[in-house]
């Protein structure tokens, strides 16, 4: 045989050899991961006559319990003496406070009503006002940390513990504060639905260039306006409505291709040894719906409303550790893609933002059986799917 | 030779055998997390808490006032929303103190803006931070301290609120901007015009003209001490130059049986590119404001105007009618026949290059209605913003993110006003002024 085919019958005698070894001991070697045992539960049918009877047989004791009270009219009074203990505590902070605010607070009335009038008057100088003088940079976070017990000065404490007696105001998403979202398309009143009131025929031509004034230059000529150019014809209008439904069904269609997106070779291959420094314990795989329920979750906490355009074109990809209790104690930035390193970081800081808010209200929707599977969550963040277009 | 038989076949089995190894353990040394794409998101503006700023001093109302003045700088974007102090948690009486993040939390406050103020004499010190709720620190560069005189204390509310939109954006500020316009007053058909500088937001107002001739079109230098406009004040209309402090002004070019408008500076300051008619016909030239020098870029039979330079000053677009009706066209900066890159349908006028460098924004007339719009530098992505009566002549604010331009109401008590609207689409608003108002240019930031 020529020494040129050798090379070739032993790579493929490698090969051969190599698979029906893997076919002989691959099994015996390397078992396989048993599937997840299937839960079986025993379900009985009960007829609604049972179910009734049960029902029935479970319900009177409440029913019996308003019969009984023994109504002594004696015990009215005690609700009295209850109110009156509380207002005593109340009143003993109060003294505190009272006497802090009356040191500072009480000069600066009367600055108010000069700062005022100088505020209010236009002026007509037309010099730009003066400018700030070079900015200095103050220590950049002087502030205890907020589990260290700042002490009050006379005034007033620093920040309370508690939450004082004001109204706190829960904010969730309104239809008066979130502006309509029309999803991939920005709904700007040029792309609206013409109405009757902002609807018209005609409009006059831009002026390319100003009128030439009459031949014989006449100063009071110059203090009239030139004349408008009339009006010309209008053609068709084209309005390019936007489909809500269409876009929400592109919307519903991505969230559920998002939840499906399983782990493929080529993440595997883009960040081959970075797991955070974690040897990822194997479990359960998370299910496309509880995949689809964290991207949900995460995405109605991911506010675009304050990205730059840069950021509004990029992806992020970040790959989150979770403690046992779902609270991510871990962020790091493992891919990105974008026109801007700006763009991406804050894209970037919006992503940590939405999964910490996400955890804050409520905590994502995480199954307690497969913490050794959620540990450590990649989540790709790409905005441009939200772009204005 | 068993020998080199029995070795070749060792070699063969150990190769087996890793290859073997290989594809076993290679799946299991590429296990990856769950990998999870969120697909959707919300647009809503960023709930943020800016308490009133803490009087350090002499402050009195200035500090009540800058509170407002960054408040209504970041809301007015349309990207915030402030967070009423009565729902505020902790009240922050000291700037140095403790920041109780979770109380701050709970009321879903992504971002805290605590600041301080203090006067003396006629001195003004503003200092402020930015925390980062959820994260519970400070936002990088964003605790910082300005100081002045205190008739420049809207300056640094501006700047105030510049740095807490960039830092939080990623965008450039604009706030510490102003904008000349045109002020009109008098009936339609005889307004009398005169140039005006306000602050962006539509304070502090002054005049530069007086209303004896009719101006149009004013544009700042790149360093906003200048001022090109139109002026009528010879009967003709003529390009004049307006130092800005001094209020010193002359005419820039006067050809005699000519016309010079839609004058435009170059990024560098030094010349300005207008438009200049000379027997019916209108190119545009080159005006070196040094030397007095006199280029002409184009010629042609139609009408070349509009011209605006690209921010590296390489290029230039303009709009002409050479192809029947107005489009829009981009030449090299010494001049040429340019390239269209409007190819829409309608007319495409006033075009002016993002100073970011990636639009170019325009006014279109198309099937009876006007739309400001922007465009990528070669014509693609199209996007009209507005649409209205007549809506016209965008401006770009110094951070390429909002434009402002002149909407004007249809019938004989048509009244001209200033709007802006972010690059989106959204935020479309107003300027207030004090009455009439039209052809706005945007300053850059100022120093």
């Amino acid at each position: 045989m020529e020494r040129r085919f050798q090379t070739g019958t032993v790579v493929s005698a490698v090969g051969h050899l190599g698979v029906i070894l893997w076919v002989l001991v691959g099994d015996w070697l390397f078992a396989a991961v048993k599937p997840p045992e299937t839960i079986v539960m025993t379900v009985s049918t009960v007829t609604s006559a049972e179910f009734d009877a049960l029902q029935a047989a479970a319900t009177p004791t409440p029913a019996k319990e308003p019969v009984r009270p023994q109504p002594k009219p004696e015990p009215k009074p005690e609700p009295k003496p209850e109110p009156v203990p509380t207002p005593e505590p109340v009143p003993d902070p109060l003294p505190d406070p009272v006497p802090d605010p009356v040191p500072t607070p009480e000069p600066p009335p009367s600055d108010a009503p000069q700062a005022a009038e100088e505020q209010a008057i236009q002026s007509d100088s037309t010099e730009i006002q003066p400018a700030p003088e070079a900015e200095k940079i103050i220590a950049p976070d002087p502030v205890q940390p907020e589990t260290v017990v700042t002490t009050a000065d006379v005034a007033a404490p620093a920040v309370s513990d508690q939450p004082t007696d004001a109204p706190v105001e829960t904010l969730p998403p309104t239809d008066a504060t979130v502006p309509k979202d029309t999803g991939d398309v920005t709904l700007t009143e040029a792309n609206q639905d013409q109405t009757a009131e902002t609807g018209m025929t005609t409009s006059i031509r831009p002026k390319s260039r100003p009128e030439r004034p009459a031949p014989a230059p006449d100063v009071a000529a110059a203090e009239t306006q030139p004349a408008e150019t009339p009006p010309q014809d209008s053609a068709q209008l084209t309005v390019q409505p936007v489909d809500d439904a269409a876009t929400q069904d592109a919307i519903d269609a991505l969230l559920g291709a998002a939840a499906e997106v399983p782990v493929t070779e080529d993440v595997a291959s883009d960040t081959p040894a970075d797991t955070g420094g974690q040897d990822l314990p194997q479990g359960p795989p998370l299910t496309g719906g509880e995949m689809g329920n964290i991207s949900s979750s995460i995405a109605r906490k991911w506010n675009l409303g304050a990205a730059s355009t840069d950021a509004m074109s990029s992806t992020v990809t970040i790959r989150v550790s979770f403690s046992q209790d779902g609270t991510p104690i871990d962020f790091k930035l493992i891919e990105s893609d974008g026109p801007t390193q700006t763009g991406i970081d804050k894209l970037y800081e919006t992503a940590q933002r939405a999964v910490n808010r996400a955890h804050q209200d409520g905590g994502l929707p995480l199954p307690p059986d497969k913490y050794d599977t959620w540990q450590v969550l990649d989540l790709v963040f790409d905005a441009n799917g939200m772009r204005a277009r | 030779m068993l020998r080199p038989m029995m070795k070749s076949l060792a070699v063969v089995v150990a190769l087996a055998l890793a290859l073997t190894l290989g594809m076993a353990t290679a799946p299991v040394l590429a296990q990856e997390p769950p990998r999870i794409v969120i697909g959707s998101a919300v647009i809503e503006p960023m709930p943020i808490a800016v308490p009133t700023f803490i009087d350090e001093g002499g402050a009195g109302d200035y500090a009540r006032e800058i509170s407002r003045v960054v408040i209504s700088d970041l809301e007015g974007t349309g990207f915030f929303r402030n967070i009423g102090e009565e729902a505020h948690i902790s009240k922050v009486t000291s700037f140095d103190g403790g920041v109780a993040f979770e109380d701050w939390k709970a009321i879903n406050a992504q971002v805290l803006v605590t600041g301080a103020v203090s006067v003396a004499g006629d001195r003004i010190t503003v200092k402020f931070r930015a925390y980062d709720v959820f994260n519970g620190n400070t936002m990088e560069g964003a605790a910082l301290q300005f100081a002045g005189t205190t008739d420049g204390w809207r300056r640094m509310a501006h700047k105030v609120a510049d740095v807490i939109y960039s830092k939080i954006t990623g965008e450039g500020g604009y706030f510490d901007s102003r904008v000349v316009f045109v002020s009109e007053s008098g009936p339609k058909n005889a307004r009398l015009k005169r140039l005006a500088v306000m602050d962006y937001d539509g304070a502090n107002v002054a005049y530069l003209t007086d209303s004896n001739s009719i101006v149009l079109a004013p544009r700042f230098s790149p360093a906003g001490d200048r001022i090109v406009y139109t002026s009528f004040e010879t009967g003709f209309p003529r390009i004049t130059l307006m130092d800005v402090a001094s209020l010193d002004r002359r005419a820039l070019e006067e050809q005699p049986g000519t016309m010079t408008f839609a004058p435009r500076f170059s990024p560098d300051g030094r010349t300005v590119v207008f438009s200049l008619e000379r027997g019916g016909n209108s190119d545009i030239y080159l005006l070196d404001l040094g030397s007095g020098a006199l280029s002409q870029l184009t010629n042609s039979p139609s009408i070349e105007t509009a011209p605006s330079f690209s921010p590296d000053g390489s290029q230039i677009v303009f709009e002409s009618d050479r192809s029947g009706a107005q489009q829009i066209y981009v030449m090299p900066a010494g001049g040429g026949e340019g390239t269209r890159i409007s190819g829409g349908e309608g007319r495409y006028g006033t075009p002016v290059w993002s100073p970011r460098g990636d639009y170019i924004a325009f006014t279109k007339q198309n099937a009876g209605r006007f739309h400001i719009g922007v465009m990528r530098t070669d014509g693609s992505e199209e996007r009209l913003l507005t649409a209205s009566f007549l809506d016209e002549g965008p401006t770009w604010a110094p951070n390429g993110r909002v434009l402002m331009f002149t909407r004007e109401t249809s019938g004989a008590g048509g009244q001209t006003s200033l709007w802006s609207v972010d690059i989106t689409g959204r935020n479309l608003k107003q300027i207030p002024t004090d009455g009439p108002a039209s052809d706005p240019a945007w300053s850059p930031l100022l120093p």
